[in-house]
């Protein structure tokens, strides 16, 4: 692909990229850009390299995850030098103001708080098919799993949010 | 209420939660992030601690030598044999008094 191609294909799913920046850094911003910009730098350089067997987008969102994945990891390092405590995803995931950075309105407060509650490989399958409208094989090439451990971890999420759910909250629905 | 029912609704309500989150999701510019901002160089940490194991290393290998035998003990054992060796052969002569020489003819005098 030509340099001005790649240039329009980033262009074109800047926003959707952000937004799947953001589910991978946690909801923090300048991580996320950070992550981007990585992203899209490795990818202008051809340091990261489009093959075409997938969609572009899917190419990208996995280089995006995969970036994203040595930044927390860095950062979880940094932090257990300078605090003495490791990151743990559920202590990311139960941390009320991860929650409050998802900015959403009280009618939806509950379903965030039992989505954040979710382990990270359900939370990003969610993330994927609701958010990015991707069909659960596109979330499989992304995440690097089999189509069957995405089927696996979709039904697990929703099993979870029905058992966290107050069933009232379902009704209104 | 039934399971369908509730998977319905739970991918109904999922659909709403993530496009709230997408319309309040304010993008920055596609620009500000392609461009290779101008940042200070970062220092890169493998080129020193590279160089410190090489000179580490390289110390070790002058001064240390781990490969090198241990310096030989001071060889106590040889120092007594060596002692008893020499009282015994003290001990195997014959008791002489100094002045046994003394007044030892001399066979030189005796030819004078």
């Amino acid at each position: 692909m030509r340099q001005e191609q790649l240039e329009e294909q980033l262009q074109k799913h800047h926003e959707a990229s952000f937004g799947w920046a953001l589910h991978c850094c946690e909801h923090q911003r300048e991580m996320a850009q950070e992550v981007l910009q990585r992203t899209y730098l490795m990818v202008l350089d051809g340091r990261a390299k489009f093959s075409g067997r997938s969609s572009f987008k899917t190419f990208l969102f996995a280089v995006m995850r995969r970036i994203a994945a040595g930044e927390r990891r860095k950062r979880a390092l940094l932090d257990l030098r300078f605090t003495g405590v490791v990151g743990f995803d559920s202590h990311a995931a139960n941390d009320p103001s991860v929650v409050d950075r998802m900015q959403v309105q009280d009618r939806n407060r509950t379903l965030a708080l039992a989505v954040a509650g979710l382990p990270r490989r359900q939370r990003e399958v969610l993330h994927l098919v609701f958010y990015q409208d991707c069909t659960l094989e596109q979330a499989a090439q992304i995440m690097r799993v089999s189509v069957g451990s995405v089927r696996s971890y979709y039904a697990r999420a929703k099993d979870a949010l029905r058992e966290n759910l107050d069933i009232g909250e379902l009704r209104h629905a | 209420m039934p399971k369908d029912q509730t998977d319905q609704k739970i991918e109904n309500l999922l659909r709403q939660h993530y496009q709230q989150q997408r319309r309040d999701t304010f993008v920055p510019a596609y620009q500000a992030l392609s461009e290779r901002r101008h940042q200070p160089h970062r220092r890169s940490f493998a080129l020193p601690a590279f160089a410190s194991a090489a000179v580490l290393l390289l110390v070790t290998a002058v001064f240390i030598n781990p490969l090198q035998p241990p310096p030989k003990q001071f060889a106590y054992e040889e120092l007594e044999m060596a002692i008893e060796n020499r009282f015994a052969l003290a001990a195997d002569d014959e008791w002489r008094s100094p002045t046994d020489y003394l007044l030892e003819p001399d066979d030189d005098w005796a030819q004078l």
